[in-house]
Formats: C-alpha cells, sequence, structure tokens
C-alpha cells in the first residue's frame, strides 16, 4: 500500500464489538479506536436491555415493585430484594424491628446469592478466555444453590422471598441440613478451582497485568465491591456499614493490591470462601422465632389471619389497592452486592407508591471504569477485562 | 385578603381567610385531615366526626370542617387526643359492620377501609363488649330500581341524604327510624325508590351500602381500567371515567376535579350499556340485505353519482365528534357541490345562534354561572334537558345562597323547589311573553323602543332583573323549537340586547355535539369556525322536497328521522329518496333506509365534542371492535366519487379550536307575535324526559329501568273531566294517538297536558307533525 496513503491518522482503526458478541455477557456495543491491535480508546455504549424500571417504580406500590428487582441482577435476585427491602424498611423505620431468624434468612439467601452469581462469574469468565472445564465444573455446584431457592421460594430463576418486614414464610424442612451439607462439600470445591486455574499459565498471561486500575482511579470511578477491593481498597458494607446480622459473623474482606483482572479474580474466589463460613455459622447460630415482622399496617399478614379478621382483611385491601402509606421522606441503603454496591434511594411524599426511586446499580457504574482499564492493552484483553468486572445488563440498563 | 388572619397548624403557621373552615386551609397546604362526611360537592355536614382536631386551649376535640378559623388559632391534626377520638368514632361504625370486604363491591375504594387502615386498628373493643344477638336487623332494599341499599354497611355520615338535597334538590332520602330501634338511610315516605336515578349517592357513599345493581358483582375496583372521556347523551360535556374491564364498559365514574365536580346524571352514569353489541348496527345493509362494507360503500357512490348535486341532501344527527362533522362538511360541499346539508342543530340552538346580538359573549363557562347574581331560566324545565345546568343553578340558589331565581316557563317545574320568582305564560305564547317582559324592562331600564307585548309581567321578576349586576340566561330548548322558533330566538335577542354585558347565555340542547355542528358548520347557516353564511337549505324543507321529488338522495350521518320527524314524514323519505345512512345505533331508520353503513359508535372512536361552554372536550377511544369511524367511511366514499379530502385542514381547524362567531348588528328586532292556534281541546306540548335523549338512550339499561314507558302528565282537573286515574292508561289524540300512561300532576296548568318525546315506539311528532312540539290535544280513557 502506498505509504503517503497511510497517514498517521488513517492508522486507527473503529471496531464495534458488540452488541452481539458471546464474550460482552449481554447487549453491550463496546466502541474501540485500535492502532494495531493495540486499544486507544474505547467506549462502552450501554441503554440496550433498557426497560425503565426507576420510571415503573413510581407507578406502583411499594409490594409489588419487589418482583421487578429480581429483573436487576438476575444471577442474584435475592440479594436485589434484599437491598430494596432494606431501603423501604429504612424509610418505615422498622429496620430495627426485623426478627432474628429472618434476618438470619435474609443473610443465608444472601450468601448462597453471592456464591451462586460468583460461579457463574468463573464459569463464563474462564469460559471466554478458553477454560472449558471450569464452566462445567461452576455450573455443578450451582446448581446445588438453585436447588434451596427453589426449595425456600419456588423459583429457579428470578427467586423472589424477602418481603418487607421479613421473609415470605419459614425456611422449608431440611432446608438446613441440605445448606449444611452443601457448606462441607463446598471447600473442596473451590480447591479444584484453584487447582484448575490458580497456576494454569494461559490463565496467568491472560490476566496478570491485564486491566490494570490504580487504588486512586478505582476511588474516583467511584466503582465498588470485588473490583475495587482488587485495587487495595478495603470496603466492604457488610463490615464497615453494617446490617443485618453481619456483626455477629466472623468473616475476612479479601483485599489484593495489584489493580489487575487477576487480583480480582483472586478476590471472588476468597469471597466464596468467606461467604461459605458465614453460611456455616448461620446454619449452626440461626434461632427459633418469627420470620415476619409484627407491623399490620405495612407487612403482609399471613392469610389465615386475613381470611378470619375482619380488620386484618380490611387492611388487606388497603395495602393491596393503594399500598401502605409510607411516612413523607428520603432515604438511601447500600447493600453488598455480588457485583458491588445496589443502593435504593426512595423518596416519598406520604402516598401509595414512591415519588422517585433510584437505583445505583454497581454494574452500571464498574463498566464506567472500562475504559481505563484496557487503554493502551491488546484488543484481546477487552475479554478478560469484561469477564473480571462481572457485570449484568438487567442491572446496568435496569 | 381583606378578612385574612394566621393560624398555626401542627406548630407551623399558614395564612387563611375568615370565611374559611380549618378543614379548607389544611387541606389547601397539604396538611391532611381525615373526614368522611365532607365532600367539596357540598361543603360540611358534621355527621361523621372524625374530621376534629386539637385547638389549643380547649377541652375537646373540634370539628374541623365546621369550625371557621380564628385569628392565632394553634390546631394539632395528630395528636394523640384526637386519634383516640376518632379511634372510638372509628369502632361505633365497625361495630356491627359486617364482615363482607370479600364480596363487597366497594372493597379497594372504600373510606371505610381506609379510616380503619390509617388508624392501624386491630381490635375494637367496642365489637368485643357488644352482645352478638343485639345486632340490629336492618333492611336490605332488593326492590329499588338500579341503586342498591344495604343499611348494615352504612355508618349514617348522611353524604347521601346531602348530596340528594343540596346537589341534586331531589331531596328523597333521609334517616328514617325503624322499627327495630335506630336509624337508617330510607326514603322519606317509605316508599321503593322513585327519583332521578342519578346514583349521585352512589358515588358519594363512602363504603358498600349505596351500591348500583348494574355494576354489582360484575368487577372489582382494582381490575377496571378508567379511559377519560366525555359524555354521550347532551350538550353539558361532562368529564367522566369509562371504567373498562374485558373491552367492555362495566360502570362509569367521575372525579372530583373535573368542571362538572363529579356529577353526573341517569344518562351519564348508567345508561353506558347503550353501546352494548345488541344495539349496535353490526353489518353493512343494501335494501335491507347483508353486504360487505366495500359493497355498501360503492352503492352509496353509486346512488351519489347517478343524482344531480341540488338533489342530493344531507343531514348530520349532530350527535357525532366535530371531525366527522368537518369531513361531512368537506365531502357534500367540495366533493358533491351541493348546498343542501343541515344538522339536528338547527332545530333550536341554530335558530338563536343566528341572530346572536353583536357583543353578546356566545359561550359561557357553567361554574362562571356562579358570578351571577340572578338566573333567568326561560323556555323549558332545565332539569329534564340538562342537569348539569339544573345542578349548578341549585349549586348557587341552595347552596351558596348567593343568586336569585327567576323562572319563565308554562309549568312549575323542578328547579322552583328551590324559591323563584315565576313568570308564567301559557304553552304557545312564548313570543308575546318575550315581548311584554322586553316591554316591560326597557320601561324599567329606561331604554326607549316600540317592541310591547300584551301580557302582564309581575314586577319583581322585572325588578330583580333590571337590578341584577350579573344575568345568567338560560334558554331551554323546547322554546326554541316551537314551530316558531326563530321569532322565539328575536324576541330574546332583543333580551340580550337589553341586558349587554350584564348576561351570560346558556342555551340548552340534548344532542351532545350541537354546538360542534356550529364549529364545523354543518348547520344551515354557519360556515367553518361558526362563521356566518346564507341560510341555503333546512332540514324542516326536507320532507316536502323528497315529495316533490327535488330531492332524490339523502345522506344520513346520524341522523336518525324519527328523533325530529312524524312517522309519516320520515317514512316519506325513506321511501322516496334513496337513503344513505351512516349510524352506529339500530333505529328505526337503519331499519329501512336503502344503504346502511355501520360506524364506530361512541367509545370507539377518538375525537372531539364541543359543549355548551364553547370548549372542545376529547372523546377518547374505549373499546375494541370491528367498526370504522364515520370519517373514515367518509373519506373512502368520497375517494371513490373521486374527490380526496384535505384531511390536514380538519386537523387544522381541530387543533385551533375556538369560534370565529359574530354577533349580528341591528336595532331592537320588531318580533311579530307569532304563537300557536290551537283547537278547542288541550293544550299539547311535547316536552322532554330527563331519561332520553334521542331515541337511541332508550336502548340502555340505565335509561330504560329508570323510565321504560313514557307518561303523559294531566292536571288533576282535566284527569278528572276526562275520567282518568293516576297510573291507568290513556289515548291522547292529535294528527295521530298514542295509547300513554297517565300521571297525574297539580304542577301541570289546567288545560295543558305534556307528552315525553324519544321513547322508542312512541313518536311524539306523530301527534304534533314534524319539528313542531305543540298540538291540540283530546284524552280518551284507554284500557
Amino acid at each position: 500500500m502506498n505509504e503517503a496513503y497511510v497517514t498517521k491518522n488513517e492508522r486507527e482503526v473503529i471496531l464495534n464489538v458488540g452488541p452481539q458478541h458471546p464474550a460482552t455477557h449481554g447487549v453491550l456495543r463496546y466502541v474501540v479506536k485500535l492502532d494495531g491491535e493495540r486499544i486507544v480508546s474505547s467506549d462502552p455504549q450501554v441503554g440496550f436491555l433498557h426497560r425503565g424500571i426507576e420510571k415503573l417504580a413510581e407507578y406502583m406500590t411499594y409490594h409489588q415493585f419487589n418482583p421487578y428487582t429480581d429483573r436487576l441482577d438476575y444471577l442474584a435476585s435475592m440479594n436485589n430484594n434484599l437491598a430494596y427491602v432494606m431501603a423501604v424498611e429504612k424509610l418505615l423505620g422498622i429496620s430495627d424491628k426485623i426478627p432474628p431468624r429472618a434476618q438470619y434468612i435474609r443473610v443465608i439467601m444472601a450468601e448462597l446469592g453471592r456464591i451462586a452469581s460468583h460461579l457463574v462469574w468463573l464459569a463464563t469468565h474462564a469460559l471466554d478466555i478458553g477454560a472449558m472445564t471450569v464452566f462445567l465444573y461452576c455450573f455443578r455446584e450451582r446448581e446445588y444453590i438453585i436447588d434451596m431457592f427453589e426449595m425456600a421460594c419456588g423459583n429457579r430463576l428470578t427467586y423472589n422471598y424477602i418481603r418487607i418486614g421479613g421473609v415470605a414464610r419459614d425456611l422449608p424442612d431440611g432446608f438446613l441440613d441440605r445448606l449444611k451439607e452443601f457448606t462441607k462439600l463446598f471447600y473442596g470445591k473451590v480447591k479444584e478451582y484453584h487447582q484448575l486455574l490458580s497456576k494454569n499459565r494461559i490463565w496467568l498471561k491472560r490476566t496478570k497485568g491485564v486491566g490494570y486500575i490504580s487504588k486512586e482511579d478505582a476511588i474516583n470511578y467511584g466503582i465498588a465491591g470485588p473490583c475495587t477491593r482488587g485495587s487495595g481498597v478495603d470496603w466492604d458494607l457488610r463490615r464497615d456499614m453494617p446490617y443485618l446480622v453481619y456483626p455477629e459473623l466472623n468473616f475476612e474482606i479479601p483485599v489484593y493490591d495489584e489493580g489487575d483482572v487477576y487480583a480480582r479474580y483472586l478476590v471472588r474466589m476468597e469471597e466464596m470462601v468467606q461467604s461459605n463460613r458465614i453460611l456455616e455459622q448461620c446454619a449452626e447460630n440461626i434461632p427459633d422465632g418469627d420470620v415476619m415482622v409484627d407491623e399490620p399496617q405495612y407487612v403482609w399478614e399471613p392469610k389465615e389471619r386475613v381470611m378470619t379478621h375482619n380488620y386484618a382483611l380490611m387492611k388487606h385491601f388497603v395495602k393491596v389497592v393503594k399500598g401502605f402509606k409510607a411516612p413523607p421522606g428520603e432515604v438511601y441503603f447500600g447493600a453488598e452486592n455480588p457485583k458491588g454496591e445496589l443502593g435504593f434511594y426512595i423518596y416519598s411524599t406520604g402516598e401509595g407508591k414512591p415519588y422517585r426511586l433510584k437505583i445505583r446499580a454497581p454494574s452500571f457504574i464498574n463498566i464506567s471504569a472500562m475504559p481505563k482499564m484496557v487503554e493502551g492493552g491488546l484488543i484481546a484483553d477487552i475479554i478478560s477485562v469484561i469477564g473480571s468486572l462481572d457485570f449484568v445488563f438487567g442491572e446496568c440498563d435496569r | 385578603m381583606a378578612d385574612a388572619v394566621k393560624i398555626k397548624i401542627n406548630g407551623k403557621e399558614y395564612e387563611a381567610e375568615k370565611s374559611e373552615s380549618i378543614l379548607q386551609v389544611a387541606r389547601r397546604n397539604g396538611v391532611y385531615i381525615p373526614a368522611i362526611c365532607y365532600s367539596d360537592r357540598f361543603g360540611a355536614i358534621g355527621a361523621c366526626r372524625i374530621c376534629a382536631v386539637e385547638i389549643v386551649g380547649m377541652k375537646k376535640p373540634m370539628l374541623s370542617c365546621a369550625m371557621k378559623v380564628k385569628d392565632g388559632m394553634e390546631i394539632l391534626t395528630d395528636s394523640e387526643k384526637v386519634q383516640e377520638f376518632r379511634k372510638k368514632i372509628v369502632y361505633e361504625w365497625d361495630k356491627f359492620h359486617p364482615l363482607q370486604c370479600g364480596v363487597c363491591d366497594k372493597s379497594g375504594e372504600c373510606d371505610l377501609q381506609d379510616i380503619n387502615y390509617e388508624l392501624n386498628i386491630t381490635e375494637n373493643p367496642s365489637e368485643e363488649a357488644a352482645d352478638p344477638l343485639t345486632v340490629p336487623d336492618r333492611s336490605i332494599h332488593y326492590e329499588w330500581r338500579i341503586i342498591h341499599h344495604d343499611a348494615n354497611l352504612c355508618i349514617q355520615c348522611r353524604r347521601c341524604v346531602t348530596i340528594c338535597d343540596r346537589v341534586v334538590n331531589f331531596g328523597i332520602l333521609a334517616l328514617v327510624k325503624k322499627d327495630w330501634g335506630g336509624r337508617e338511610i330510607d326514603t322519606k315516605d317509605g316508599k321503593p325508590l322513585d327519583c332521578e336515578f342519578c346514583g349521585q349517592c352512589v358515588s358519594i357513599c363512602p363504603t358498600g351500602a349505596m351500591s348500583s345493581k348494574l355494576f354489582k358483582y360484575k368487577a372489582r375496583p382494582w381490575e377496571l381500567e378508567k379511559v377519560r372521556t366525555t359524555c354521550q347523551f347532551c350538550a353539558s360535556g361532562c368529564q367522566m371515567d369509562l371504567n373498562i374491564k374485558d373491552n367492555a364498559i362495566l360502570r362509569v365514574t367521575s372525579e372530583d376535579n373535573t368542571p362538572n365536580r363529579a356529577n353526573l346524571c341517569n344518562l351519564g352514569r348508567f345508561n353506558y350499556s347503550v353501546v352494548s353489541i345488541k344495539n349496535l348496527i353490526e353489518h353493512p345493509t343494501s335494501n335491507g340485505k347483508k353486504v360487505s362494507l366495500e359493497k355498501a360503500i360503492k352503492e352509496a357512490v353509486d346512488i351519489l353519482k347517478s343524482c344531480k348535486s341540488d338533489e342530493i341532501a344531507a343531514i348530520s344527527g349532530a350527535r357525532e365528534t366535530v371531525e366527522e362533522q368537518l369531513t361531512l362538511k368537506l365531502f357534500v360541499e367540495n366533493a358533491l357541490s351541493s348546498k343542501n346539508l343541515d344538522s339536528f342543530a338547527s332545530t333550536h340552538i341554530g335558530k338563536l345562534y343566528r341572530v346572536l346580538p353583536e357583543g353578546i359573549e356566545p359561550f359561557n363557562a357553567v361554574s362562571d354561572m356562579e358570578e351571577c347574581d340572578v338566573i333567568f331560566a326561560f323556555g323549558g324545565d332545565v332539569a329534564n334537558e340538562m342537569p348539569r345546568l339544573d345542578w349548578q343553578i341549585t349549586r348557587n340558589v341552595k347552596l351558596l345562597k348567593q343568586s336569585k331565581l327567576i323562572t319563565a316557563y308554562w309549568r312549575d317545574a323542578k328547579i322552583d323547589t328551590l324559591g323563584s320568582v315565576a313568570l308564567r305564560y301559557m304553552p304557545g305564547e312564548e313570543v308575546e311573553f318575550l315581548n311584554s317582559l322586553f316591554g316591560a324592562l326597557a320601561n324599567s331600564l329606561g331604554v326607549k323602543s316600540s317592541v310591547k307585548g300584551s301580557l302582564e309581567i309581575p314586577e319583581d321578576g322585572v325588578k330583580l332583573l333590571s337590578e341584577a349586576k350579573k344575568v345568567a340566561l338560560i334558554v331551554g330548548e323546547e322554546a326554541l323549537e316551537r314551530p316558531y322558533g326563530e321569532e322565539v330566538a328575536k324576541a330574546l335577542a332583543n333580551i340580550l340586547m337589553l341586558l349587554r354585558e350584564k348576561v351570560k347565555l346558556y342555551a340548552s340542547s340534548k344532542y351532545n355535539n350541537s354546538y360542534g355542528v356550529l364549529f364545523s358548520g354543518v348547520a344551515d347557516g354557519f360556515d367553518t369556525f361558526g362563521r356566518r353564511k346564507e341560510q341555503s337549505f333546512s332540514l324542516y324543507e326536507l320532507p316536502n322536497l323528497v315529495k316533490e321529488g327535488k330531492v332524490k338522495s339523502v345522506l344520513l350521518l346520524n341522523a336518525d328521522l324519527f328523533t325530529v320527524y312524524s312517522d309519516e314524514d320520515a317514512r316519506a323519505i325513506l321511501d322516496g329518496a334513496s337513503v344513505i345512512y351512516i349510524d352506529s345505533y339500530l333505529t328505526q331508520t337503519a331499519e329501512h333506509a336503502r344503504v346502511v353503513i355501520p360506524s364506530a359508535p361512541f367509545s370507539m372512536v377518538n375525537g372531539h365534542y364541543v359543549n355548551i361552554e364553547g370548549r372542545f372536550n376529547s372523546v377518547a377511544k374505549a373499546l375494541e371492535g370491528d367498526f370504522k369511524p364515520a370519517s373514515e367511511i367518509l373519506l373512502e366514499i368520497s375517494n371513490q366519487y373521486g374527490y380526496s379530502i384535505p384531511t390536514g385542514v380538519i386537523k387544522d381547524a381541530i387543533s385551533k379550536a375556538s369560534f370565529e362567531l359574530e354577533g349580528v348588528k341591528k336595532e331592537f328586532n320588531n318580533v311579530e307575535s307569532k304563537g300557536f292556534e290551537f283547537g278547542d281541546g288541550l293544550k299539547g306540548v311535547l316536552v322532554y324526559s330527563k331519561f332520553r335523549s334521542g331515541i337511541f338512550s332508550s336502548f340502555g339499561d340505565g335509561a330504560s329501568i329508570a323510565m321504560n314507558e313514557p307518561v303523559v302528565e294531566v292536571n288533576p282537573e282535566d284527569a278528572e273531566e276526562n275520567g282518568l286515574e293516576n297510573g291507568g292508561y290513556a289515548t291522547v289524540e292529535g294528527l295521530s294517538a298514542l295509547k300513554l300512561k297517565v300521571k297525574v300532576d297539580e304542577k301541570m296548568p289546567k288545560g295543558v297536558i305534556s307528552v315525553p318525546l324519544w321513547f322508542y315506539g312512541y313518536n311524539g311528532y306523530n301527534l304534533s307533525g314534524s319539528l313542531n312540539n305543540l298540538f291540540s290535544a283530546k284524552l280518551l280513557k284507554g284500557e
């Protein structure tokens, strides 16, 4: 080709990765400017899965909106339920009245959700880079967890079990036994994953030193969860802004300073182990008692009571049709989700429906740091960085 | 604010006017105070006591709905004392309230449920203390029509009593002492409910005690989708919500923030079933045979092509949307180049607006009637012609007590029960009366004019009118529909000119879009935007033109001929000319027309109606159906005829949505004192029923259950002379005879009988002849 023709500017090529691309884990259109195989700059374009969930919330009672949160991060539905429900409870001022058993159940569900979500992350992350076997291993263990979710709430996807004021019903018989069985087994499984990947030469080449983000940048971009903990930020809401019964439980927050894909990989691997520890403790310590707070103005009362008590029935109708009247005010609650901090901001004017509901979606914010991570890297790094950020578009585009 | 005071509510300072109640000030500022019996529709009752608030310095909680504000008042709306007080009241309400929420229609929109929820009541000490054997045996009124009353569910807030009395001005309901020792809501005379059946009591009832039988057990409130639209039964333009489930209208409601203040009459609230499929034309027909739509349109085009342009006439029924009217106008004038276009609106308001003097505001908002200190209702029974006007008058006179009422009519009507200065004339003397009134009024105002009449006008009426600051002049449709209606309109124009800027004009009309007809220029003498035009064709001439063979084809848009013509004339038109009939309802005209094309009925079209206020109200499509709107049908006919209607022009006109109606510059008219020559017999008058608006309204359940057959109203003396009994039957003879039920009414003047119009199968015009509402009558006792 004519030398003069290929000017400096025209060395750069713009490439669209996605929105239909297997490694985008959804519908991300990633526009990259390439100089050869090097990435000059890049721009993530989101919104293909936008459903207007925040706007929908303004037309729904607080109870009605609960299942919609399942559709945010659909790999960890119950974690979303939990964050939303805790925000509403904060608004209602009943956060500290939640019965201990319900709190323990919520922690169990949250940590199971975290493990399930991380297993999908590991499976797909490894698959993207070329390690097929890990995928099958991870989904094998995830099946255990999904079965437990099915026991508790009947669903294998969009598992919705946590309600305003507690949980929908008590744990089914045999659940805790299954849980204990799982926790005993799971340590060994994590070891298997380590054996397959952690010292694998290909894996190390594709992940070490790739997708670097410094501690300062991680904070500036506001990214959260395992992604920041891989850059040396020692921050976890379960420990630093505690909720539920986390203060009573022993667990560690894994932190790595390297800031690359491999560090984030190690953080999540370690987190699964810590979650398993939490589950062990919960399965041992869970107390007996109610699973729903006694606040008939706000929470669903048991069906038997509604059908036999006039006043319960009257209230039930009001709660169903008009929604409960939350006190006017605004609240924010953030929970440590598998993907990072999932926050719900609710503005209430005292009506049965929120005036405004804003979701701080960790996936969305984590994606924003992606151009920083891949800048100067190779085009193939995009795939491993996408894997390491672990985003879900249900949540990002909401 | 002259009487401004400062009060504190819950520690926060607010400004208020002395005349306001605490509840009003609180609500205006967004401070919530629960209230069951209070409603903006009629003000305070003081029955429920739930709106009690604590006033610092007073021992007992005070009722905020009744208590006026005073300077420096400190009010607590939510203190513990007040909450306890409120709870005790609710305990009493709940005490014997049946456990029926699961099956009660009101569940989900019930004020009692809400208040229980709000006060977070879980136990009821009053109920626990009560002996179950003392549960009172309250009555359930299964025998009432349309409205179902279950006294067990009642909390005795007296909302229904108050709305019936202060808003509807019917006052049939009361708290009545019963055998079991307590009181319950019932009719004053204890007989089964026989009233206007407007259902205002149903709409205002906080619990399920008053409910609609037509809606009962059909759906739960939260299943219903509400579609805001405009009522199709008269030109009031009441805004209402069609409650839709499974593509059917199950009930009609209205909100407090509508211009009609959530008030709806019997037709609006209960007659929604006219649009059910059994009342609609389902298939196009040609010569009585079912054909496809394409074929029907082709045949219509062939008929139109076979006639010369002046052999074609088109008539609009003033019920279709403005869009459809404009399409008709463009088609007839541009495609057919025919000037023979008229509408049913020409039978009444067309006559008045053609001679409307310059400087008179043609349209006024109904709520602006509140500015008027005198209301002058002329020429019709407002309550029957337009309930919304009736209720606005009631509000002015009875509730706000700020207007005086003058009525000019040939009988005492419902509005006279408000207390009125009654000016009376006999049917047929309208012009003479107006001339006399004009003379007296001109004299008292010091205006020189030669117009005079021979009737004596009581002085108090003249005095009130001449001293009034603002006069609401309500013109009845009935007076304008007299055969000499044009003279009545001219005589009215004189009075309007005399009162000038003092007057607010309201001309009632039973046709929902008769004002749209003036806007779209379909009525004789009007062009688009209500501009004036030479008169060219009147529907009064049509029967003769057809009989003479001058008109060979008639295009009818929603114009059921039997609505204005006698059977004889209507049949003459249907047989003598090729009639192309576009309508939704299965009327008699549809049975006999040459080509019938079904169009989408109300609730299946989008568009606009123009109401008495000149306001363009939107009509929304709420139901799905296989019907094409009349505008599309006309477009198709026009296309095949060889002319494509510029739809942009129609859109532009609608988006402009304002009249360019200019008044006539003129001196006082010298009106010839025309009247009607009655024979020796009784004076027969055709009047409107509040349960009918057009013959098609007979098809709905609400109207037909409320009144299923017409009654001839007779003075007791006349009844005795002719040997008639209340409730018996009589044959009324005019040009032909009708057998009707008799109602003996003391309010009827001697020698006058009235027959209501538009009952299916009872065409009143058979007695009087087409487009005429006076006849000389004979009464014969019938079996």
